[in-house]
């Protein structure tokens, strides 16, 4: 599965990547796969401020997801 | 009423824009205009060369609208113009545009007041300054989110 990272996730593992995940599965199931393949994801990815977006629509932990699905994950917004 | 609403990547004139809003708001009898410019120190007095914002393809542009639209429909204003930079901005450089105009003076000033605290929290941007100390992720500050906090 794509997933995106926005914000200072960019700055851990690069802004883009492919996640082995069993699909379907929901949002925190992704997270939770990302977390047991690179740990030093733990802390960002289960900051409840890091929403996550599918479709360019702000989704729930959750939200289900097939194999075809773009995540995006954002960091907390730093305003303008 | 109109709303005007911009996401620039290169440039932002901020004398254009007044200009822009001073014409639109011809028959008004307020135009008010905040423009942020990109400081050159960083609040722990680094020397900061440039601010850096990320920005999402579709969330950033509609959370500039939403805030500029709930402005539109909170204040009895007739102009509501946001015009926001992305990308690298030397310090120094205008970052910002929020103006507005209305009949009367106090509506344009409160519409501007709240444009930019609602802007400076929720605009999906991620900042970053780059300078002596690096490169430092910039949030929101506390006074930022009480001042935001204002408009209940």
């Amino acid at each position: 599965m794509r997933v995106t990272f926005h914000g200072r996730l960019a700055d851990l593992l690069g802004r883009d990547l492919e996640v082995a995940v069993d699909t379907p599965c929901t949002v925190a199931a992704l997270r939770s796969r990302m977390i047991e393949t690179w740990p030093q994801m733990a802390q960002p990815l289960g900051d409840r401020r890091v929403r996550a977006c599918v479709g360019n629509k702000l989704v729930p932990d959750d939200h289900p997801l097939d194999g075809t699905d773009d995540v995006e994950f954002l960091a907390p917004v730093s305003g303008g | 009423m109109s709303v005007t609403v911009r996401l620039e990547g290169d440039c932002l004139d901020p004398r254009a824009e007044l200009g822009a809003l001073l014409e639109a708001a011809a028959g008004d009898g307020a135009v008010v205009s905040f423009v942020g410019v990109a400081r050159p120190k960083s609040t722990a007095g680094a020397g900061v060369d440039e601010l850096v914002l990320d920005h999402h393809p579709t969330l950033t542009r509609k959370s500039l609208e939403d805030i500029a639209l709930a402005a539109a429909e909170r204040f009895p204003v007739s102009q509501v113009r946001v015009v926001h930079r992305c990308g690298r901005v030397p310090a120094g450089a205008p970052i910002v545009f929020a103006g507005a105009s209305a009949v009367h003076r106090r509506a344009a000033f409160e519409c501007a007041d709240y444009l930019m605290d609602r802007l400076k929290t929720e605009a999906v941007f991620w900042k970053r300054e780059v300078g002596e100390a690096g490169a430092v992720w910039i949030e929101p500050t506390d006074a930022d989110y009480a001042d935001n906090g204002r408009w209940g």
